[in-house]
């Protein structure tokens, strides 16, 4: 099988006290891994030692079959924040002009029709193609999301991290962001890791759970879960019907 | 026109023209990380270049261009060691700067004109070795920026994002810094090392109320300052004035005059 991404071990924490111990899981190709657990347990670290943002106290990671430390070629790896709703909103630039940066394109500072043409195509796959010569401070929090989708798609990875996209967007853009995922998986051939509160959104699509709690981390495949898992995990059942 | 037959003026002019253009690319930038401060910093370490320059009887220009890129460097260990108050670094650096070069002027008892004319700027001081250093060093730092242009507005705009996406941001700050520093110490001939920081902001301070895009932001932040320094030095020769100030007021007047006209667009 080809595994994307592989964590052997790893152990971590901050100021001498641990947080995550010994966990081993991996990630194959087209898989759909959502990371869940209540606040403050350790999800983002979790996905920045992946990153290799953190360096693990024990243990290591390897993407694409490579050590994390040795790792470069980033082309492949695609990274979505919930930036979209805490930018500088007077930013002085156009949506086009973000995505384009997503080209990797780094000797073209100005771009080139090509590059543009290149933009405008990712935006219209987003459903955002109308607003391209706006300025990104003014669309909202959901529409930036989209553009941000689009810029991290024009780079064509073959793995997205996402950490926590839909924090602070409203309940309409969040269900048609996922659905807008789901189309681009298919299209793209994405493998998906990601960190989300958004429970019922992200365990009706993936295929691998993270649980991360205070019982360590268990991965589990998502049909298997069940809500004696997830209160396991939470301390309480929190696993509805959408 | 009478003005461009004296010599000292035409190289006050390419000197000034030069200056315009990567003091307001460099400042769009320094605005947007929400560092104005940086010129501030920079060139009060190059006085101290300037002060040790006169005292130890080289060029000033050069003490000035070194002593501002090891400030750049010492601003960006700083920036790490104090993450969350990265304002500390600046406040630092300044204060040593300045600290720094009224001990170097006491010492070479250097309050002179010559010390004058690079706190405020001067249009005669600029001599044809002076030109040459300020075109070639204005040229390494134009194409140095357009070598790092697309690293840079993606970093400025989202650090993180640029980061996973694969683009040293540690090395791009640090090299960033340092082509401040430069511009800070080119600048110092002909704005001052008091104003110089102005003419990296103002323009910027401009061009984001106007901008609409980056490259437009750019653009326009680049003609307010050239119209900056053209009159600025134009009435730094008709009416005897320092350049400094000129050029420094001629932008301020700019700025207000966009700001009260968008203000009025808006109501």
């Amino acid at each position: 099988m080809d595994k994307v991404l592989e964590m052997n071990n790893i152990t971590f924490g901050y100021n001498d006290i641990p947080v995550l111990k010994d966990v081993s899981f991996y990630v194959e190709r087209g898989d759909y891994m959502a990371i869940i657990g209540p606040n403050g347990a350790a999800k983002s670290t979790l996905m920045k030692l992946a990153l290799g943002e953190l360096n693990p106290w024990k243990g290591s990671v390897r993407l694409f079959g490579r050590d994390i430390k040795k790792f470069k070629e980033w082309g492949r790896v695609g990274y979505l924040s919930q930036y979209a709703t805490h930018i500088n909103t007077s930013f002085p630039a156009t949506v086009e002009e973000i995505v384009m940066t997503g080209t990797r394109e780094w000797l073209r500072p100005f771009g080139g029709g090509d590059l543009r043409k290149k933009a405008g195509n990712m935006l219209d796959t987003v459903g955002m193609g109308n607003v391209r010569h706006k300025l990104i401070g003014d669309l909202s929090g959901g529409q930036r999301q989209r553009v941000f989708l689009a810029r991290l798609l024009i780079g064509s990875p073959e793995i997205i991290f996402m950490d926590e996209p839909t924090t602070g967007i409203d309940a309409i853009a969040q269900a048609e962001f996922y659905k807008l995922l789901d189309d681009l998986r298919k299209v793209y051939n994405l493998t998906i890791v990601i960190v989300s509160h958004d429970i019922n959104s992200v365990l009706k699509r993936a295929n691998k759970v993270a649980c991360v709690g205070k019982n360590g981390v268990h991965v589990h495949n998502s049909p298997n879960l069940t809500q004696q898992h997830l209160a396991e995990v939470f301390g309480y059942g929190i696993y509805g019907e959408e | 026109m009478d003005i461009l037959s004296y010599s000292f003026m035409q190289r006050a002019f390419a000197a000034g023209i030069m200056i315009a253009i990567i003091c307001p690319v460099i400042g769009t930038f320094i605005v947007l990380r929400r560092m104005s401060m940086i010129g501030d910093a920079l060139s009060h370490v190059s006085l101290a270049g300037v002060a040790l320059g006169m005292l130890l009887g080289f060029n000033p220009f050069w003490g000035a261009l070194i002593m501002s890129a090891v400030a750049a460097v010492f601003i960006e260990y700083l920036r790490n060691y104090f993450k969350k108050y990265a304002e500390i670094s600046l406040a630092v650096v300044m204060s040593g700067g300045i600290g720094l070069a009224t001990i170097l002027i006491s010492l070479g008892r250097a309050f002179n004109v010559d010390l004058f004319s690079y706190l405020f700027g001067s249009i005669v001081a600029v001599t044809d070795s002076d030109l040459k250093l300020i075109l070639c060093v204005g040229i390494f730092i134009i194409l140095s920026m357009v070598f790092i242009y697309r690293k840079l507005f993606y970093m400025t705009f989202d650090e993180e994002a640029a980061r996973f996406s694969g683009i040293n941001t540690g090395a791009v700050n640090i090299f960033f810094t340092i082509l401040t520093a430069l511009t800070v110490a080119l600048s110092i001939r002909v704005v001052g090392t008091l104003l110089v920081s102005s003419l990296m902001v103002i323009p910027a301070a401009v061009s984001i109320q106007l901008g609409k895009s980056f490259k437009s932001t750019m653009a326009i932040s680049v003609a307010v300052a050239v119209v900056s320094v053209v009159a600025g030095l134009v009435s730094s020769f008709v009416w005897d004035l320092a350049p400094g100030g000129t050029i420094v007021i001629a932008s301020v007047i700019i700025l207000a005059v966009v700001l009260l006209t968008k203000r009025r667009a808006d109501k």
